[in-house]
């Protein structure tokens, strides 16, 4: 290069950058490689100490920079990597050359691994929707494992706004709208790099959901090449993992495999009772047959068998600890648990990618069968055997019709104490010995759900011109959901009498009422599900502004099949059902400004109409066909963020809407109402939400060792409007005939404007300091504070029926304004955790090791996680009676809070 | 691994240390339990007559490390039963039954009927339902103490299942009239009951409430079904005939009642208590005596005696007294229960306690007071047959016996010997008369008791 011309690059180099000239200066050129070799590392920032800018690596890692003289350390900064302190040497003449200067792979951040177990593993008490770990955004990583304790989610949202692809295939389950965890659970290593887009942001792939997507590859090209070897040890939900993943990377062939394996076992969790035993594999095989035409075949299989345990009332939880779980018991010496979840879903992808400068396409194929087991423990004229059900609690004593009975009490706590969990021997002794000869008294039932799945999804994106991009996409599905109860263990019976405890009436009329082990009793029906989505948009990325329109539709079909011929509803519980259709749109646009070279601003803003989950189109398909058509739900938001990225601050600040109505909701519970006592199917139609609240999420330096970091949310989700409630029992149950019918009993509108919505803590702030010492070791202490965080409602408890009942009598003669105690919940309390993480990373020659510790709640903290309220007691009388004594029978059950847990990993890549 | 020779030591002790600290500190894995097996406890195994001597009225709490075992003899399969639990001592001719309290349902699953049970006593109370035994626990009612359910879990570790197996209880064949308080919360077969008339095809119980049914024996006796309207049989209608009925027999003396487990605890057949006691009538049971002594009011009675060859139950036969002048009846005495053998005697008589001392023998049945039993001379007796038809009459109704053939004021009326046949019509004939007036042909003799009486015997030999 002549000297003119350097001179000039340089002068524009000056111009472009903000560089300060101060005395004379040098030039330095080299280049910043990544430690684990491969191409060099673009878009690195390269500081004084001071912090001062002076410039940044082009594509292939090489930079030229001016350097002022006396300046003697150069500090190189990349995302993903540690930051590196170059000493440079002594500048003679004008330019300097330095050597390769290598950078360190950021070692794995507890967020990585810990959350997205914890997210497939509690998923029946949904922890946190789509928190998502990977990524820039310090605020959803801070989410994810801060507050994740708290059962946070991010925006109010619950998980099912979540999209998830895996390989390009949509990996979300027809039936509640969820990603599908358990098809990956175990198998971190994959998801470590998956790609997360934020709510409503714009991503090649699709429309996205209200939470972003979540983008799977696991594929050898998009994961590090080699061998990494695993080790964990936690307290949380199992004990030791161990985890094999192996990556060809890519050869010239193009040929390239990737091959995991994970293995998690545990006796117990942080729960007792909770054992844990996974074994989870996958192997990838892909192809680029020319460049930038791949092929990818892949196969998931994640085997997950846990036991589970329960949401309790403050009661139980005062007199057995917060570890407590009801649902074990001794048999033989060992542990067994009557609610284990068993889930098995295979998957097979086959992605075929095409990319070009100007186009890239995607053709994504999935199929998946298999589904998941859980046990439950039935009692069939006999004892019910869990031990805090509400007849054996202290508080029954209390809450007695006759006044308390103190004596009993106490004898019922002790009596509590000694017995607190399932004996199985008795059970089996009961029937053994029970009447008519063999008839099983205790049984131990599996609710199966699970089917085929076939998904295919395709999509285009073209470079219209420079930086302005159109894609388009079509998704398919096709799926079939088999649901039914299956006999698992007869408990030393001979059989069991198929019937409806509480009617009476046979569940399959066409077959035999005596049923022995593995045979399907209860319930079984099939759910046939189709679906077609398109979305089309437009998006811009410049310089200074970016922004984009897209638009997405939908429709969806879905046929109940039942096998059973129900004795409750004879005429329609067999066969095919109505067919019914749903279908959904959705728009949205954003728009993104850089306001300075420091921040960008960024707007989003959306309008969706959407049907329900399947699982809440037919009002009981365990039962009947019935429906009750649906409305769609709206939804309508709006966010705005402003990214900062000074030179010692970054992060961002954010506020967000969102606008529900519409929605549907199904419950089922034992309901005492003024119109009688039953088991019920609670629908609530017309459901309103407004969530809003802000966001902020920001780190700023203090040195290059030491960070000061504030991850805050600060919402307010609240019911909107006032919702229909409906319910439905089986006939003869006790409630008006209307009941058991097509329409259900209207209970009239449930007033639930203002109410809050259990959507998490409401407040949630974590203040840390991070602390990079420069031998790769660092330490993370933060404190973490949650409040505002609900109960979720008993509906039920805000309708007219339950405060004007029907024959409008109150109790003792009381005035219609008599309201001794309000339905309203009060918040969970707050709490206090501090949470501290350490690591360490270790490089010899090609071997890097990195290990960390994870310790959370140090102080042990008991505190609750989330919780519902027991709708049982649906009118104000008998609320009252229950809650004045002040040991509520039916109380609100709480989830607990883990106490001080860790987390602990060596990783090893070679 | 010798990289990590480049950590100083401490440093590696530390990470090492910590890790095995970390994977060591689990929480402690809670207790195993021990199998549930059939141990002999370490108490001492009384009878149940340690318990009845144990108790009075009052609620006790039994502080003795003891324990009894018996046999289970109720169900509350059907909901007829609820909240508590009954164990009489033996299969078999029990000499001893308890209640247990509790609050745990669905007890004959764990404690189904005939299971040998055994109930550890310490910690808790005794007391008596009715008058029978019971087992609780304590409740306090205005600071006195009353029995009330134990809690149910805390139940199963006061009852437990015995180690040797059960059996069939046999129940206790009795009679309504033999039944006894020590029988009570034992399973008990009492023959011959129907419904009675009033309570026929009624419901077994109001549905939601606790009825209590009227049974009646055939000899007259009544009893009554403790009955509940949550029980599964609550609609059912109760069966028509008579037959026996099975039950656990609760209350107390002079009130029992009968507690059933399931609807076909009454074994009925077709046959009412008419069917099988046809109604007798006959014309050869006469009134025999009719006392009046002169000195002492409490000695007066009525005699029947039957001069034919047959026994006669005296099923809906009764005495009616027309008193003085008066054309209505007074009292009337049903004689159902009775049985007049032939040639036998039945006296009657409303002072009982006088009649013992002054004639030295009982009354075979105590009428009330101003009734057939207890006429001062100047009324009319009729003897009615069940159909209503007069068989024997004493006197004319409508007219005051005073001053005619039928008085025996101060006196007696003795039927004669030769009379062998009831006479509807009074004939003043077939009768001897002694009395204070003497008037139309009567003797006027005041007779004094007991000497000039023959109460249980016909005819007087000494006439």
């Amino acid at each position: 290069m002549s000297k003119p011309l350097f001179r000039f690059l340089l002068l524009c180099g000056a111009l472009l950058l903000p560089i300060q000239l101060i005395g004379q200066s040098c030039t330095v050129r080299g280049r910043v490689q990544q430690a684990t070799g491969g191409p060099g590392v673009s878009g690195a920032v390269l500081l004084t100490l001071a912090n001062i800018h002076l410039g940044e690596t082009g594509e292939d890692g090489q930079f030229i920079i001016p350097v002022r003289e006396g300046q003697r350390e150069l500090v190189v900064r990349a995302v993903g990597f540690l930051d590196l302190r170059v000493v440079l040497p002594h500048c003679t003449g004008d330019t300097l050359q330095l050597g390769p200067l290598i950078l360190r792979a950021l070692p794995m951040d507890e967020p990585d691994y810990v959350w997205l177990e914890t997210l497939a593993d509690e998923e029946d008490q949904d922890p946190g929707g789509g928190l998502l770990g990977m990524g820039r955004d310090f605020f959803t990583r801070r989410a994810a494992f801060d507050f994740s304790a708290g059962y946070f989610r991010t925006r109010g949202l619950e998980q099912q706004e979540l999209l998830a692809t895996f390989n390009g295939v949509p990996m979300n389950n027809p039936w509640d709208g969820r990603p599908m965890w358990s098809s990956w659970s175990g198998l971190t290593d994959l998801i470590r790099t998956a790609g997360n887009h934020r709510a409503r942001t714009f991503y090649p792939r699709g429309y996205g959901g209200l939470l972003g997507a979540l983008e799977i590859q696991g594929s050898p090209a998009a994961l590090r090449p080699g061998m990494r070897v695993t080790l964990s040890a936690s307290n949380r939900s199992y004990r030791f993992r161990q985890m094999v993943t192996y990556n060809s990377g890519q050869s010239n062939t193009g040929l390239g495999y990737l091959i995991s394996m994970a293995r998690r076992d545990g006796d117990r969790g942080y729960l007792d009772g909770t054992s844990y035993q996974s074994l989870a594999g996958y192997a990838a095989l892909e192809w680029e047959f020319l460049p930038g035409q791949q092929l990818l075949f892949s196969g998931l299989l994640s085997h997950t068998r846990r036991g589970l345990s329960g949401a309790l009332t403050e009661e139980v939880t005062a007199i057995q600890g917060r570890q407590y779980n009801p649902h074990w018991g001794w048999q033989n010496g060992k542990i067994r648990n009557s609610r284990v979840q068993d889930t098995e879903e295979p998957l097979l992808t086959f992605t075929y990618t095409g990319k070009t400068p100007k186009a890239q396409w995607e053709l994504a194929i999935g199929h998946q069968w298999g589904g998941s087991h859980r046990s439950r423990l039935g009692y069939f004229g006999a004892p019910n055997p869990d031990p805090s059900n509400y007849r054996y609690m202290p508080s029954f004593y209390y809450n007695s019709p006759l006044g308390p009975n103190y004596a009993n009490v106490q004898k019922a706590r002790q009596a509590f104490v000694s017995h607190p969990q399932i004996d199985w021997e008795r059970l089996y002794q009961t029937n053994s010995g029970a009447y008519p000869e063999g008839r099983a008294a205790y049984l131990l039932t599996g609710d199966w759900q699970g089917g085929s799945r076939w998904k295919g999804a395709g999509r285009v994106s073209l470079m219209l011109y420079r930086g302005l991009w159109l894609d388009a996409g079509l998704q398919a599905s096709r799926s079939l959901l088999e649901a039914r109860q299956e006999i698992l263990d007869l408990l030393g019976a001979a059989y069991h009498k198929d019937a409806d405890p509480f009617s009476g009436t046979q569940n399959d009329l066409e077959g035999p009422e005596q049923k022995g082990p593995g045979a399907v009793v209860g319930y079984a029906f099939d759910l046939k599900h189709k679906g077609l989505q398109g979305y089309a948009q437009v998006r811009y990325q410049g310089n200074r502004w970016e922004g984009g329109v897209a638009y997405h539709q939908g429709k969806e079909y879905a046929w109940r099949y039942g096998h059973f011929r129900n004795g409750r509803y004879p005429e329609d519980s067999q066969g095919f059902g109505p067919s019914l259709q749903g279908s959904s749109q959705g728009l949205k646009g954003y728009l993104g400004v850089r306001l300075s070279g420091h921040i960008w601003a960024m707007a989003h803003l959306g309008s969706e109409f959407r049907s329900p989950n399947l699982r809440d189109w037919y009002t009981d398909p365990r039962e009947h066909h019935f429906y009750i058509p649906a409305e769609r739900e709206r939804v309508r938001g709006a966010s705005l963020d402003l990214h900062l990225r000074f030179p010692r601050l970054s992060g961002r600040l954010g506020g967000y809407f969102n606008r529900f109505d519409g929605g549907r909701s199904l419950r089922s519970y034992y309901a005492e109402t003024a119109f009688g006592d039953a088991f019920v199917r609670e629908l609530a139609l017309g459901l309103g939400a407004r969530l809003q609240g802000f966001e902020a999420g920001l780190e700023y330096q203090l040195s290059p060792e030491v960070s000061l970091n504030l991850a805050a949310g600060l919402a307010r989700h609240r019911y909107a409007g006032r919702a229909g409630l409906l319910l439905f029992a089986a006939p003869g149950a006790g409630l008006p005939e209307v009941a058991s019918g097509p329409e259900g009993l209207d209970l009239g509108d449930a007033d639930l404007d203002g109410l809050p919505l259990a959507r998490g803590p409401e407040t949630a702030l974590a203040l840390g300091v991070r602390y990079r010492a420069p031998k790769y070791w660092w330490l993370d202490v933060r404190t973490v504070y949650l409040a505002r965080s609900f109960p979720s409602l008993a509906l039920i408890r805000t309708t007219d029926a339950f405060r004007n009942p029907p024959n409008n009598t109150l109790p003792d003669g009381a005035a219609s304004t008599y309201r001794e105690l309000p339905p309203h919940p009060n918040p969970i309390p707050e709490a206090y955790l501090l949470n501290l993480s350490f690591g360490k990373s270790w490089l010899k020659g090609s071997h890097y090791i990195s290990a960390f510790m994870g310790w959370n709640n140090v102080f042990d903290q008991a505190f609750r996680s989330g919780g519902y309220q027991q709708g049982r007691m649906a009118t104000q009388t008998g609320y009252n009676r229950d809650a004045r004594s002040g040991h509520p029978s039916f109380g609100p059950r709480y989830w607990q809070g883990q106490g001080r847990n860790f987390f602990i990993n060596i990783a090893w890549s070679f | 691994m010798e990289f990590l020779g480049k950590w100083p030591r401490l440093g590696q002790w530390a990470l090492f240390g910590a890790f095995l600290t970390l994977t060591g500190c689990t929480s402690p894995e809670p207790d195993s339990e021990s199998d549930v097996g059939c141990e002999i406890p370490e108490m001492e195994g009384v009878g149940f007559q340690v318990l009845e001597a144990y108790g009075g009225d009052a609620v006790v709490e039994i502080t003795d490390p003891i324990y009894v075992e018996g046999y289970v003899i109720s169900s509350d399969r059907e909901g007829n039963i609820f909240g508590r639990l009954y164990v009489q001592d033996q299969l078999e001719n029990p000499a001893y039954g308890v209640e247990l309290k509790t609050d745990l349902l669905d007890l004959q699953a764990l404690f189904p009927p005939g299971a040998r049970v055994r109930i550890n006593l310490q910690g808790l109370f005794l007391g008596r339902q009715g008058g029978g035994m019971a087992l609780g626990s304590r409740r306090d009612i205005f600071g006195n103490p009353v029995l009330d359910r134990i809690p149910a879990l805390a139940t199963l570790d006061y009852l437990t299942l015995a180690c040797t197996p059960g059996g069939t209880p046999i129940p206790r064949e009795v009679s309504l009239d033999s039944l006894n308080p020590s029988y009570l919360h034992t399973l008990v077969r009492i023959p011959e009951l129907e419904v009675e008339a009033g309570a026929q095809g009624q419901p077994f119980a109001e549905a939601g409430s606790q009825t209590r049914i009227p049974l009646v024996s055939c000899s007259g006796h009544q009893l009554e079904l403790d009955n509940s309207g949550y029980s599964d049989f609550q609609a059912l209608p109760l069966p028509a005939g008579s037959g026996a009925v099975t039950g656990i027999l609760v209350g107390s003396s002079g009130n029992f009642r009968l507690l059933l487990r399931t609807a076909a605890d009454l074994d009925f057949e077709p046959l009412s208590c008419l069917d099988r006691y046809p109604l007798q009538t006959t014309d050869q049971v006469i009134i025999s005596e009719i006392a009046d002594p002169d000195n002492e009011a409490g000695a007066r009675f009525i005699e029947l005696y039957n001069a034919g060859a047959e026994s006669i139950a005296l099923r809906g036969w009764s005495l009616v007294r027309y008193t003085n002048d008066n054309t209505s009846p007074g009292l009337q005495e049903d004689l159902t229960g009775l049985e007049i053998g032939p040639g036998q005697v039945l006296v009657f008589t409303a002072s009982e306690a006088i009649y013992k001392q002054v004639y030295g023998r009982d009354p075979d049945r105590v009428f009330r007071p101003n009734g057939p039993a207890d006429s001062n001379g100047d009324d009319n007796i009729l003897l009615l047959d069940p159909f209503g038809t007069i068989i024997d009459a004493f006197g004319v109704p409508g007219e005051d016996g005073s001053g005619t053939a039928h008085e025996f004021e101060d006196g007696r009326a003795l039927r004669l010997p030769r009379v062998f046949q009831a006479s509807a019509a009074f004939q003043p004939a077939q009768w001897m008369l002694w009395n204070d007036t003497g008037a139309a042909g009567t003797q006027l003799q005041p007779r004094q008791a007991p000497a000039d009486f023959t109460p249980g015997l016909h005819p007087d030999p000494s006439q």
